[in-house]
């Protein structure tokens, strides 16, 4: 026994490890080392009561302490020979008997010689020196198994020490003796492990035996109890280690904590002997950090793939007809997506065809305006498209479309399912059209609200055992929209959006009978944009990162700006119907309009249309005495296969003025003109023909009204401050000479074309808007273009307008001034300027010098106009180019209308082949203006 | 004598100036003329001159416009102005040439541009404006890869000798302007820029 106990002492005084150190993964100061020391199996306190489990020490303080003080000098080590001795475990002994534990070095007894040191008493003595201690979590040992004495071991930042001291001197060779440690996922010791608050912390307690001549052993410890508390001994809790030997610890709180073991008994030596050390370890616990917050996700233009899609439908369905395919749905995409006016002969032709059909099959179903006697989606189709396009459907020919529903009842509606309860609501809510009967609406509502499945969705089967399509799904929220205000539609809203969620693919794609399609993306797409959600940012619609719009747009075939049913199975005329419509419904969303069914912003026709040829009679709305200005006559239609060979007309003019020239526009085809004023009367007529070859007269491009003359005038004797009323006392067109056939003439109603002319004195103004954009193409919503006439100024003078806020440089136009007669000025400015703003001398001044000019088509501004203005037209719309400036949306809207597009591509072609007046001046010179 | 003398060294000193003015004159005079030459290496654009025509023919003509080299760019858009005696000669229309453009994918064979031009206005007018715009934007460009030595006429102008027209007769077809225009302005071949030369084509009228 006593062998035993010099061994141990040895051990002590012969303290290992020089060289080679176990990698440690705690976190470590970088010049700091660690010590432990514990007796039967609890750690010492040190001077303050704390556990001395790895205290820190600073290599810095250990360099302080000099062995010479301590009459050591005879174990200092110098490792390297460069003179300077090392910092060893022996400095950490002595530091930690006096710094740490507060002890007087005088109690301990130091022997032997260099290499084999010897202490005796002290904080490690005891009574006796039966204790093991481990350098960086091993046994150190030189390869035959003897340990290093303290003064042979150099210590390096991050270093530790484990000394363990026991009361059975038998210790050591029982099987369960050794030091514990906590270990990481890695199996490498650690003194500290880190997680965030909530987090769960795995630590493996192992027991490192072994050594003193043999090598190490490390077993997992499963079964031993941990502790953890907020420092060692403060118990929080305790936990049992795993069969693996792992403590699984969660702090609910940010912090500094502790794991901690106490040593075990023996299994071979006496009962209750201690014959393992305890582990330590802190558990640094940051508080978890809040997710990011998601940047916003800026929802996608689609314009671009719209308009191409637009452009393609139009260009393949050239005249729609009553039917699925090449019919409403086209009509709807179109009209809604403002591809075409409303009065464009698109529409206007469509509607013709319609009327036809109408009349047709409606008498040949005898049911009360019924297009089908099963399938009442026939109507609610046409009436959705005639909303669209803004005809009633309550006078189609000669029927009312929306009484048949009233008249046939809900069974006539319900006989095609939820399809056609969902599709009578879109219908008759698409113009808030009144039904007969009253009930019919809330019948369909809870008709729909009675088929929803557990899901929160629908499918077209009544049977609810079938899974939810999200079509009908999204058809049914479209349909319900305008009941929100009913507690019932509002939660069934909100659940089928949930299941409609559910329902989207990890590619952002909505399959319908399994099959991934464009058609059940456009549902969803249509169906949120309606309530008012955005498909391509709300988080319920994105999964990995791919929105409902991205998914749709997965489908679309750039080369042939058409849409697939299915990816990669070639473009397909339904998927395309329904995917442009929803582009629409998306894209209208983005521009602040009414939903895609909402026909609430489109302006109906108040009575059918007429058939009466209309003249009006542009003119300025001042001048000054002895001005020239002009009068322009415009036509609202013109049929050029009707034959016509003649127009005539009589003007009244005022005394004071004459007639300088009468010209006819570029437009007008197929005659001379002739004309005469008789002075006498005041009367001005004016004839047009060919006399020669009696040619029939045209009217070339689209755009009406038409201009086909301009009167040129000149107040000679007219006194400032009178009015010159200036009016067309009558027109004709005439197809023959035979004035006793009443169908060869056609009276034009000249009731409209008058005007009036304020003979002013000096500088006056008078305004008119030329255009507002509608935000569709490349022109805001907030920007407008205004032409200002000037009186009395000379043309071309600088013209700045100043009301307080807005300072706006107007810029001349030759061109509106040479048709006008007036000094004409344009510019764009904000929408919510009024324009009576623009008549109010105060808010002008012209400061003298010339003015920048505007000439319309001369995109590049280079004073020529050629292929590069037009081609940056197209260009510009393509979206080649950036947003374009307000000079440049001057230029380049040479149609007038309030987008920029290839319209006004050809506008340019035309102006640069043929002359022809560009439709913003025309604009400029006929429209009424502000005074 | 003195003064003789130094009247004499002051007329001596004249010589440099005058001999200076008159190398600056030729200069200049080159000058002027070498501008009116197309610069090298910039693409001619050349309404082709025939040979000379007899008063008395009837028969429609057509003059070639050629373009001798174009640049790297796509050329989405093409317009030309020519001045003509629309009192002397009639101008009938605008023919193909035998320069391809760009062809759409889903195109079965090679495009020739389609030309807009206003015959009537042309002759009203004495200018022949005509212009290909590419609605595509590019699709459907003019580009180098489709010219060639034999393949380098944009388009053919055809006309007819007016009665008015006499032996001696010079008829000169002035291009006014001329522009192949790309998407991006600075690689256009233009005439306002310089970058393109233009060669008039001239009719000389014989009995």
């Amino acid at each position: 026994m006593r062998n035993n106990k010099k061994i141990l002492s040895m051990i002590l005084a012969f303290v290992m490890v020089l060289g080679l150190l176990p990698a440690t993964t705690f976190a470590t100061e970088p010049q700091q080392v660690y010590i432990s020391a514990s007796h039967d199996g609890q750690f010492l306190k040190d001077k303050n009561g704390d556990a001395l489990a790895y205290a820190a020490v600073s290599l810095d303080e250990l360099a302080s302490i000099h062995l010479e003080d301590y009459n050591l000098g005879e174990y200092a080590y110098d490792a390297d020979s460069d003179g300077n001795p090392e910092i060893t475990a022996l400095h950490l002994y002595i530091y930690t008997h006096e710094v740490l534990c507060g002890l007087d070095w005088d109690d301990v007894s130091v022997s032997g010689s260099p290499a084999s040191i010897y202490f005796a008493g002290g904080l490690f003595g005891f009574s006796d020196e039966n204790l093991r201690y481990n350098y960086n979590g091993a046994y150190p040992a030189d390869e035959n198994g003897w340990g290093f004495t303290a003064d042979r071991i150099v210590l390096s930042a991050g270093d530790y020490f484990d000394v363990a001291h026991y009361t059975d001197w038998m210790f050591f060779t029982d099987s369960a003796y050794g030091f514990h440690y906590f270990t990481d996922s890695e199996d490498k010791i650690t003194l500290n492990f880190a997680a965030e608050a909530g987090e769960a912390v795995s630590a493996k307690l192992v027991l490192v035996g072994g050594g003193m001549g043999g090598g190490d052993t490390t077993t997992a410890e499963s079964g031993y109890t941990v502790y953890y508390g907020s420092s060692i001994g403060k118990k929080m809790g305790s936990v049992t280690t795993d069969d693996s030997g792992c403590a699984t610890v969660t702090f609910a709180e940010a912090g500094t904590y502790y794991l901690w073991c106490d040593g075990g008994e023996g299994i071979d030596n006496a009962a209750g002997a201690i014959v393992s050390s305890p582990a330590s370890a802190t558990v640094t616990v940051t508080a978890k950090e809040a997710p990011a917050p998601e940047q916003p996700r800026e929802p996608q233009s689609v314009r671009a793939v719209l308009n191409a899609t637009m452009a393609k439908l139009a260009a393949t369905v050239t005249e729609p007809v009553f039917g699925t395919t090449a019919g409403e749905w086209t009509v709807l995409s179109l009209a809604r997506g403002d591809y075409y006016a409303k009065d464009n002969a698109y529409f206007t032709g469509y509607y013709d065809r319609i009327v036809e059909t109408v009349n047709t099959t409606a008498a040949s179903v005898n049911l009360s305006g019924a297009l089908h006697k099963n399938k009442s989606t026939e109507n609610s189709r046409l009436i959705v498209a005639l909303s669209a396009i803004g005809k009633t459907s309550t006078a189609v020919g000669n029927w009312n479309l929306v009484e048949a529903y009233s008249a046939n009842g809900f069974s006539w509606i319900k006989k095609q399912g939820i399809n056609g309860t969902i599709w009578a609501l879109i219908a008759l809510d698409s113009a808030n059209y009144a039904t007969t009967d009253t009930t019919i609406r809330q019948q369909c509502v809870d008709s729909i609200l009675s088929l929803q499945h557990d899901d929160g969705g629908w499918s077209l089967m009544a049977n609810k055992t079938y899974a939810s399509d999200p079509d009908i799904t999204g058809m049914a929220l479209t349909a319900l929209y305008p009941y929100r205000n009913q507690p019932e539609v509002a939660a069934a809203a909100e659940e089928a959006f949930a299941c409609l969620s559910a329902l989207q693919h990890d590619n952002g794609t909505f399959a319908s009978g399994g099959s991934e399609c464009a058609e059940s993306c456009a549902w969803v797409i249509v169906s949120t944009t309606t309530w008012g959600i955005n498909p391509d940012t709300d988080s319920r619609f994105i999964k990995n990162g791919k929105s409902v719009v991205d998914g749709l747009l997965a489908h679309y075939l750039e080369e042939e700006a058409a849409f697939q049913h299915v990816i990669g199975g070639g473009s397909n005329a339904m998927a395309t119907d329904q995917s442009c419509y929803a582009l629409v419904a998306y894209d209208r969303l983005l521009n602040d309009k009414t939903s895609l069914f909402d026909c609430s912003d489109v302006t109906f026709d108040a009575a059918p249309e007429t058939d009466e040829m209309t003249a009006t009679l542009g003119l300025p709305a001042e001048i000054n005495a002895g001005d020239s200005f002009n009068g322009v006559i415009s036509i609202n239609k013109w049929d050029n296969e009707a034959g016509y060979k003649l127009i005539d007309l009589i003007m009244t003019v005022p005394e004071g003025v004459t007639v300088s020239d009468v010209t006819a526009s570029d437009r007008l085809v197929g005659g001379e003109l002739s004309w005469h004023l008789e002075e006498q009367t005041g009367k001005l007529r004016v004839v047009y023909f060919d006399a020669i070859e009696n040619s029939t007269l045209t009217i070339t491009g689209e755009e009406f009204p038409a201009e086909l003359f301009t009167v040129n005038f000149k107040a000679d004797n007219v006194e400032s401050g009178s009015k010159l009323s200036i009016a067309l006392s009558g027109m004709s067109v005439k197809l023959t000479s035979d004035s006793g056939d009443e169908a060869s003439m056609i009276i034009v109603n000249t009731d409209n074309a008058m005007g009036t002319v304020d003979v002013v004195v000096g500088i006056s103004f008078s305004a008119v808007c030329l255009y507002t954009g509608d935000g569709v193409d490349l022109i805001p919503t907030t920007r407008k273009a205004v032409a200002v006439a000037v009186t009395g100024i000379s043309n071309g003078t600088k013209l700045t307008y100043n009301d307080g806020t807005n300072t706006i440089e107007f810029k001349y136009s030759a061109e509106i001034t040479a048709k006008t007669g007036v000094s004409t000025y344009v510019a764009m400015v904000d929408e919510a300027i009024a324009m009576e703003n623009f008549v109010n001398e105060n808010h002008f001044t012209i400061p003298g010098g010339e003015a920048g000019t505007v000439s319309f088509g001369d995109t590049n501004g280079d004073g020529v106009l050629n292929a590069q203005d037009a081609l940056a037209v197209v260009d510009t719309w393509l979206r080649k180019n950036g947003e374009p400036t307000d000079d440049q949306i001057l230029t380049m809207n040479v149609n007038g209308d309030s987008r920029i597009n290839t319209f006004d591509a050809l506008g340019i072609v035309e102006k640069f082949v043929s002359g022809a007046e560009y439709g913003v001046v025309t604009k400029a010179a006929t429209m009424t203006t502000q005074q | 004598m003195a003064g003789k003398f130094e009247a004499s060294r002051k007329k001596k000193k004249k010589w440099p100036w005058i001999l200076g003015l008159c190398i600056l004159l030729v200069v200049l005079v080159l000058l002027l003329t070498q501008c009116n030459h197309p610069k090298p290496g910039i693409p001619t654009l050349i309404v082709q001159t025939p040979q000379k025509l007899s008063a008395s023919a009837t028969s429609e003509f057509t003059l070639d416009v050629t373009i001798s080299d174009l640049g790297d760019a796509r050329y989405p858009a093409m317009s030309m102005c020519v001045a003509f005696d629309s009192s002397r000669l009639e101008f009938l229309g605008v023919e193909e040439g035998n320069i391809f453009i760009l062809s759409d994918e889903n195109t079965t064979g090679q495009q020739l541009p389609d030309w807009s031009c206003n015959v009537k206005n042309s002759n009203d007018t004495g200018i022949i404006n005509i212009m290909y715009l590419d609605m595509t934007g590019g699709k459907n460009a003019f580009t180098k890869e489709l010219l060639a030595d034999d393949n380098n006429v944009v388009l053919r102008l055809r006309f007819r000798l007016r009665g008015s027209v006499r032996p001696g007769d010079i008829l000169d077809l002035i291009v006014e302007d001329a522009v192949f225009a790309a998407s991006d302005e600075t690689q256009s071949l233009a005439m306002t820029t310089g970058t393109l030369n233009t060669k008039n084509g001239r009719l000389v009228i014989g009995e």
